[in-house]
């Protein structure tokens, strides 16, 4: 190549010197022989040429590679600054990559594609693309490549760190991928949109004017109370025990995609053929009122990720499998507590970690959002993890019980002896109720054997809901 | 322009100028933004459980798009003739930056009353003050047309942000998603603004259009 | 030289072009073919709406336009035409972020140039107008007349039967000039190319047909020479500094006091 383009050079500095030929053969007008030094203005040396596809040009050249560079820096910052609240759980990763692929990642695609969009009024080429033979809608999706495929590309990168890092962290089966693939199609969707837009609109503030529209859009749409809200491509779901039905996300892909191809077909497609636009439209109204339809019925438990997984302590501790890495730490927590438990009567068999705020059976003591203890599976806060663990233990749940009072002191004095609540010292705390701080004085002062004999009559009492049974200590 | 006004040759003169820089479109959106900002504050608030971040997300996006119409006006038709000019550019730069600005801090602060402390009025004005810095910087930087991208990635990135706790380091690079009480967050935007207004009356916008090597 | 011309590329009958009230064209009537045919005429006279409608950007407000065998109101022939067709836009657009190779191949995609001729076609276009050194250059980084070179290599990489060139001499040096209007014959020894300009010289170094157009109307055809002959008959010493311009100058003043009218000079050769 630039053995080429350097003979080229050296035939542009004679060219003065071939000026002479040509006046020859313009009176001549015989073909021109070529001079070997490569005469300008006529045709090169034979050699294999360079292809330029245009696909590749497009995709080479212009806004699209900075905006996927933008998107992807853009994303990786802001699932960093959460990284806390995703990273142990594949539910809240894809979650969290839709809320930051579809909020934050797409208005900012569709500006680009807006922007994109506006490059023939910007470079005045509308009065030569209106001479080609190559159909506008081929036109169209040729411009619009780059500013689609690139933001895409860069939220699949986002979502491959960010699946990558949740693989060292994460229990359970792995990533919702039809979502991560639905998300991708919504934002090359939404800037397919944007750049409709920016062709269609000749006016300088366009491409702001469409991310803020859709960022407003999407967050009027997510916080509707209604099954509508799931129409909002970038609505989140968070519930790490649940999983989305299997039609969910190619559902969305085609309410999403629908409403692009019908809005791309509209703008550039010939008019005898503008009538297909409706086509995708239809299936996009099709998708949407399916999505509207079922509403959070998209999403539905998921018994497997719920079940248990226990250490071998006596009594033995518990994590949901989407949790199970957490288990080693929760255990170690919660040493002191079953330490304590061991060996009394009636005492919970099991502490398990709950999906919902449910209270659990006779034998179990449960304890729901084992994430809010702890970071990246290590646990954060022991103390508050064994003493709320603590009240699980001593609250099971009875409507309707008689002497509520006496039996939240006796509770509270109970959960307090077996994994105190951590406090600062010299805060004034409840811990002033009489009932309450006799209660806790007398299980201290207790001897052994007493203690034992005491908390088993009171575990066999609270747990067939009959605290009136419970013996003052 | 009506006669009265072609009586006096100064104001004739800021006319003109007001209309080669598109003025009037820029305020009327910057009026336009107004209303429309007090509507989505108010939504914001009447769903079922409004925290005190409720209106968060107008505090954040509006000033954005204030910022993007003062800095998409910020471009040159002549660039070249501008700089043979016989006065000097950088007051009436100056003045342009500082009154959209004022305009713009005053309407959206009024429309979003209360709450000094945490999202209102207070954090509202610092906004605008840091997104049209922000978007000066950019109008120098990479022209007036594409200057409304940085403060849009900007926005993107610290979005989320917006839910932490504030204070603390996030207060300096996340300042747009700050309570109005944080002076890191005040002094990042007061920054960024004095930047942005000397950089663009110093230099002008960046020149642009086909043929444009720069 | 390629006056002996049998098939007419180009027809036009009663060719009516109007932009609101102005009327740009009235009910022309024009024949080119294969040759080099240069477009004179003042400002506004509908140089560029011409060659607008030859190059399917405008659609007629009336008449017929014929271009390579077919009427060019049919979808599919206009699509045929285009294939066939260079085209130089008075203001020419371009993405100053694309190399020369790559823009020109960008535009032999556009015009449906076969993928496997389309890179040995791109590079002889780009050579032929003397850009071989700067293919691989952005267009960015060009002068203005490089990037006029260039627009006239993408409207030469599909090897037109029809090229037509709006003011394609504009910011080229004198030089550049002499080298375009070599490349002009030579073009239009196998294709139809229109040349509007305000250039006589160019007119009298490579069309081999003239078309003089004053007022939506036409005002003169015919050669070069015979246009320059009018000069010295009539008597137009007063006006220009050679006897073509002298020739133009004299073809509008009749055409404008009506004397000879489109009929009699329009009537061609």
């Amino acid at each position: 190549m630039s053995t080429h383009r350097m003979s080229h050079a050296a035939g542009r500095m004679s060219r003065s010197a071939d000026r002479a030929g040509h006046a020859a053969g313009r009176t001549g007008r015989a073909a021109e022989p070529l001079s070997p030094a490569g005469a300008p203005w006529q045709p090169g040396h034979a050699h294999s040429p360079r292809r330029a596809g245009p696909l590749l040009t497009e995709l080479r050249r212009g806004a699209g590679l900075p905006a996927g560079a933008a998107t992807l820096a853009v994303l990786l910052f802001a699932m960093f600054t959460k990284a806390d609240e995703w990273l142990s759980d594949w539910t809240e990763t894809t979650d969290m990559l839709r809320v930051a692929g579809l909020v934050l990642g797409a208005p900012l695609a569709a500006a680009v594609a807006c922007w994109q969009g506006g490059r023939e009024r910007r470079r005045r080429t509308e009065e030569l693309l209106a001479t080609v033979a190559r159909p506008p809608l081929r036109q169209a999706l040729l411009a619009a490549a780059p500013a689609v495929v690139w933001p895409v590309v860069g939220y699949l990168l986002t979502a491959v760190v960010c699946l990558a890092w949740t693989w060292q962290y994460a229990g359970g089966d792995g990533p919702h991928v039809s979502l991560i693939v639905a998300d991708a199609t919504g934002i090359g969707s939404l800037a397919a949109l944007g750049f409709v837009v920016g062709r269609v609109v000749p006016w300088r503030l366009a491409p702001p004017v469409v991310a803020l529209v859709m960022y407003n859009i999407e967050l009027l749409l997510a916080n509707q109370e209604s099954g509508i809200s799931w129409l909002s491509p970038g609505k989140e779901h968070i519930s790490s025990w649940d999983r989305p039905v299997w039609w969910f996300g190619p559902v969305s892909m085609v309410w999403t995609a629908g409403l692009a191809a019908a809005a791309l077909l509209a703008y550039a497609a010939r008019r005898r053929a503008r009538a297909l636009a409706l086509a995708p439209l239809a299936a996009a109204v099709t998708a949407a009122v399916l999505l509207a339809q079922t509403g959070d019925g998209l999403w539905r438990p998921d018994p497997a990720s719920a079940a248990l997984v226990c250490d071998e302590g006596t009594p033995r501790v518990c994590a949901t499998r989407v949790h199970s890495r957490m288990l080693p730490d929760a255990s170690r927590a919660l040493a002191g507590l079953t330490a304590k438990l061991r060996g009394i009567p009636n005492a919970p068999a099991r502490i398990v970690e709950a999906p919902v705020d449910s209270r659990a059976s006779r034998t179990d003591a449960a304890l729901t959002g084992w994430d809010m203890y702890f970071r990246r599976n290590r646990i954060a806060e022991p103390e508050m993890f064994a003493a709320n663990a603590a009240i699980g233990v001593t609250e099971p749940y009875c409507p309707n019980v008689a002497d509520a009072d006496r039996y939240s002191d006796l509770n509270e004095a109970v959960a307090d002896w077996l994994a105190p609540i951590p406090r600062p010292k010299n805060m004034p705390g409840d811990q002033t109720e009489p009932g309450y701080t006799r209660v806790l004085k007398r299980l201290k002062a207790m001897p052994d054997g007493e203690r034992t004999r005491w908390l088993g009559g009171y575990f066999a009492a609270t747990r067939s809901c009959h605290p009136e049974r419970v013996t003052a200590p | 322009m009506s006669p009265l006004n072609s009586n006096s040759p100064l104001n004739s003169n800021l006319l003109l100028y007001a209309r080669s820089r598109a003025l009037p479109m820029t305020i009327a959106v910057l009026v336009a933004a107004a209303p429309a900002t007090a509507w989505c504050a108010d939504w914001l608030l009447t769903r079922s459980d409004p925290g005190p971040r409720a209106r968060l997300p107008v505090l954040v996006l509006a000033p954005v798009l204030v910022a993007a119409a003062i800095g998409v006006g910020l471009y040159s038709h002549g660039d070249e003739l501008d700089r043979t000019a016989v006065r000097p550019w950088w007051p009436r730069r100056g003045w342009h930056l500082l009154l959209l600005t004022a305009l713009a801090a005053g309407l959206l602060a009024v429309a979003v009353p209360g709450e000094p402390q945490a999202y209102g009025a207070a954090a509202m004005a610092r906004n605008v003050l840091g997104a049209v810095g922000v978007t000066a910087l950019g109008a120098a930087l990479i022209g007036a047309r594409l200057s409304w991208l940085p403060m849009l990635v900007h926005t993107s990135a610290v979005f989320l942000a917006g839910q932490a706790e504030p204070g603390g380091s996030g207060a300096v690079w996340a300042w747009s998603v700050q309570p109005g009480a944080q002076r890191a967050a005040w002094g990042t935007a007061v920054a960024l603004f004095a930047a942005g207004t000397c950089l663009y009356a110093l230099r002008g916008a960046r020149p642009e259009g086909p043929g444009s090597r720069r | 030289m390629t006056s002996a011309v049998s098939v007419h590329s180009v027809s036009i009958h009663g060719l009516t072009v109007r932009h609101r009230r102005t009327t740009a064209l009235d009910a022309v009537d024009l024949s080119f073919g294969t040759g080099v045919h240069g477009l004179l005429g003042p400002n506004g006279a509908g140089k560029t709406s011409l060659i607008r409608v030859l190059a399917t950007v405008a659609p007629p407000t009336a008449g017929r336009v014929e271009l390579l065998g077919g009427d060019i109101s049919a979808p599919t022939h206009r699509t045929s035409v285009r294939r066939r067709l260079g085209y130089l836009p008075q203001e020419f657009g371009y993405y100053p972020g694309f190399t020369v190779r790559e823009f020109v191949a960008y535009m032999a995609w556009l015009k449906e140039v076969p993928r496997a001729k389309a890179p040995a076609a791109v590079e002889r276009a780009v050579a032929r107008v003397g850009l071989a050194d700067r293919i691989d250059a952005k267009v960015r980084t060009l002068s203005g007349g490089m990037v006029r070179r260039a627009g006239i290599a993408q409207a030469i990489v599909n090897d037109p039967e029809l090229l037509l060139l709006d003011e394609p001499t504009a910011g080229l040096d004198p030089e550049q000039r002499v080298d375009f209007r070599a490349l002009l014959r030579e073009l239009g020894r196998t294709a139809t190319v229109i040349v509007s300009t305000h250039l006589v010289e160019d007119v009298a170094a490579a069309c081999s047909e003239v078309t003089v157009i004053g007022g939506g109307r036409v005002a003169y055809r015919g050669t070069p020479h015979a246009l320059a002959a009018l000069a010295a008959e009539a008597g137009a010493e007063d006006f220009g500094d050679n006897p073509i311009e002298r020739g133009y100058a004299v073809a509008l003043r009749h055409h404008r006091s009506g004397l000879g009218g489109s009929a009699g000079w329009g009537a061609g050769r």
